[in-house]
């Protein structure tokens, strides 16, 4: 009896033995390519991206995928038993112990949050901000800087880009510029004139509305701007965008279960698609505490959108309640992606205090 | 018949902890699988026999000076393993960084490659295959940075694109960006494409000098994938992607020119930059990607071309376009070198917040020594 049991106890571990070392031969795999496509997000079927590889037989060509399999793969908590076991390492790199801090700052927050360190980096400000682009000639001798005031528009909007040329001693120059707009097949639609603001800095406007809707779809539009006096050429680029949400101005709030803020914001969705939301919350004093997101499939019509600050994060900084809902981007989800113009909504919640969260 | 029992579970229990101890032994002293993620213009989608792209990818020169260089000969150590990833990446096919044949090739060969299952690549060195234990990191070039951008921010749930690459017919597809990136403990982006490159901006623009060009690794015209390889704005990968990336990235950049004639591909790049991309970009720094960054990631004023004062901008670890990005070295090589390791002992130069582990070596072996 006792030789049956343990033979059956030797059998079973070596057969769990071997499953361990072996477990991918258990893995049952996915061939079925079908399941792979769903119908969003999309790239914009206006854009021309793929009318110009649907014409090039080459680009059409069918290729060979990986099939796809089943994630029987490392898990998250393989990282954390790793990270355990450089730990105990006596001797680390720099890298083992950044790899350590970032882990350990990573995990202290649900993986859509994140604290915001200043004003100057937060990540939904950052979306939004305008980068002026300089580019030099050959001999670095001097360089054309150019920017618009905003990346996002809406049909109804006016993009301004301004331009200026300047010489290696910080001087501006005087000249003048050749500018087209152009679509993403680089197809050009208009030309644009610049003129002066008075300090040999150059403006040009391009009133959205004035142009039809299928001169101007939604997409990304380049304006190109030449100085061919002093050989110089770059480009800004804007998306036009069609985001189909909005917010209504209704919003929710409460403690969750988990001790997290929960606040949970109005949309009104315009047509069906995938959608994405990303907001930072501050404190009453300008604070600034964390960002979070959700991306969800939605249809046309209102909903209510939940939007999770973790209860720690909003411990770490200090801040008791109220607190403001500084900073929304709302978009749909399409390639290019369809972010609507920033909103600043200005929900403020109750005096919450901080040994109401949980960690 | 008690002699036997007692021999038999003597046996057993021998056997057992010789087992054991085995299998601690391996979860402790677990091997560094390196997951390599090529660049621009590789049609990595073909594996057959000895024509093998995607590895020769990383061991292939443009220029004679680096003949014979090989980036895993500096990557490896004992023990080490490696899994190739290739896709297809060539201005023939002109897929950009989102699309399923790009993201949603490279995700699911890293995904067979963490599985124990093999890359199916002739590896040179014997028993070099990654097993499902080891620790994973994925190294990446040029547009392979861009890749990983894209799907590391992805991979998270409330991304905008989780789990998501778009087809030929621009309907998307759900691909698995977190079982990808779920296990891996780094990725490092060498000469990362990760803003784009200012020659992709000047092909599209039609003020790049053709015969600087090398199509391998730019490409001859403004085709899809290089179009949103452009430094502008609506381009990016970072702006494609969540608030956080799935694993922490750790950038380092080249800023050495091209031997020979095409080292005047530097004069048409602002900044710093190893002769096909922008510093700035190489190293995900916050704003214009093509911003005038100094070899110390630093951006000065400047005065007929001398640079004074303290710097306008630092680009260290708290000043990055993406989410989790680390500094770890800035070094004098260019970008046909940072592939196949082709300068063994490059100048550096100390940054903020950089990493010196692995210092006066090139970047696939300071990914070695900073990682053993």
């Amino acid at each position: 009896m006792y030789k049956k049991i343990i033979i059956i106890f030797a059998v079973t571990f070596f057969i769990g033995v071997y499953a361990f070392n072996n477990d991918v031969s258990l893995i049952e795999r996915h061939n079925s390519l079908a399941k792979q496509t769903v119908n969003t997000p999309s790239v914009l079927s206006t854009l021309p991206t793929f009318a110009t590889s649907l014409q090039n037989p080459k680009k059409n060509q069918t290729q060979k995928l990986s099939p796809p399999l089943q994630a029987q793969v490392p898990q998250t908590s393989s990282i954390a038993s790793t990270i355990a076991r450089i730990k105990e390492q006596q001797e680390r790199t720099q890298l083992q112990d950044s790899l350590i801090s970032d882990h350990e700052q990573f995990k202290r927050y649900p993986e859509g949050n994140a604290a915001i360190p200043d004003v100057d980096h937060d990540p939904v400000l950052q979306r939004y901000e305008v980068d002026e682009r300089t580019t030099m000639n050959e001999d670095k001798s001097m360089g054309l800087t150019i920017w618009s005031d905003k990346k996002f528009y809406l049909k109804t909007d006016t993009v301004t880009v301004f331009a200026f040329v300047q010489n290696n001693e910080g001087k501006k120059l005087s000249t003048n510029f050749n500018a087209e707009l152009l679509d993403i097949r680089q197809q050009k639609i208009a030309k644009l004139a610049f003129t002066s603001t008075g300090d040999n800095t150059y403006q040009t406007s391009i009133n959205l509305a004035d142009f039809s809707s299928t001169q101007l779809s939604a997409g990304i539009y380049k304006v190109l701007i030449n100085d061919p006096k002093h050989k110089l050429i770059d480009a800004v680029t804007f998306t036009l965008t069609q985001p189909d949400i909005e917010l209504t101005g209704e919003f929710k709030e409460r403690i969750d279960s988990d001790g997290q803020l929960l606040i949970e914001v109005q949309v009104l969705i315009g047509a069906n698609s995938q959608y994405y939301v990303q907001a930072s919350l501050y404190s009453a004093t300008e604070v600034p505490i964390g960002v979070t997101q959700t991306s969800i499939q939605l249809s046309a019509g209102l909903h209510w959108l939940p939007l999770s600050f973790a209860g720690v994060m909003i411990k770490d900084a200090g801040e008791n309640g109220p607190y403001v809902l500084k900073n929304v981007s709302l978009a749909k989800v399409t390639i290019p992606m369809m972010r609507a113009p920033l909103v600043e909504p200005g929900f403020t919640t109750q005096s919450y205090g901080l040994d109401e969260f949980k960690n | 018949m008690q002699m036997n029992l007692k021999h038999l579970t003597r046996s057993v229990l021998s056997v057992t902890a010789l087992l054991t101890s085995f299998v601690f032994s391996q979860s402790a002293m677990a091997e560094n699988c390196y997951i390599m993620v090529h660049g621009h213009g590789t049609d990595g989608s073909v594996k057959s026999g000895s024509n093998q792209p995607a590895l020769d990818y990383w061991r292939s020169s443009h220029f004679s000076q680096y003949n014979g260089a090989d980036f895993l000969a500096h990557l490896l150590s004992a023990n080490d393993n490696y899994g190739i990833v290739g896709y297809n990446s060539t201005d023939e096919a002109g897929y950009p960084y989102w699309r399923n044949e790009t993201a949603g090739e490279i995700s699911r060969q890293i995904i067979a490659i963490k599985q124990g299952n093999g890359d199916g690549y002739n590896h040179d060195q014997a028993g070099t295959q990654c097993n499902s234990t080891d620790d994973f990191w994925v190294v990446s070039h040029s547009q392979g940075a861009q890749q990983m951008t894209f799907i590391s921010g992805n991979a998270i749930s409330g991304s905008p694109y989780y789990n998501t690459a778009f087809n030929a017919n621009g309907s998307s597809v759900t691909v698995d960006y977190k079982s990808a990136m779920s296990g891996i403990l780094g990725v490092f982006t060498t000469g990362g494409a990760i803003s784009g490159t200012e020659g992709a901006d000047r092909i599209c623009n039609g003020n790049w000098l053709d015969s600087l060009i090398n199509a391998a690794f730019l490409g001859k015209d403004c085709n899809d994938s290089v179009k949103w390889m452009q430094t502008n704005d609506s381009y990016l990968a970072r702006n494609l992607i969540g608030t956080n990336l799935a694993a922490p990235m750790y950038v380092m950049g080249g800023y050495k020119s091209f031997p020979g004639i095409q080292g005047a591909s530097a004069g048409f790049l602002n900044g710093e930059d190893d002769g096909y991309i922008n510093l700035a970009s190489q190293m995900s720094c916050a704003g214009s990607p093509k911003r005038s960054l100094w070899d110390d990631l630093n951006q000065y004023k400047t005065f007929l071309g001398i640079a004074y004062g303290s710097p306008k901008f630092r680009c260290n670890n708290a000043n990055k376009g993406t989410p989790r990005t680390y500094n770890m070295a800035s070094v004098y090589t260019d970008h046909d070198a940072e592939r196949n390791g082709g300068i063994s002992y490059p100048d550096y130069t100390n940054i903020e917040n950089g990493l010196s582990c692995g210092n006066g070596r090139n970047m696939a072996a300071r990914i070695g020594i900073c990682t053993e």
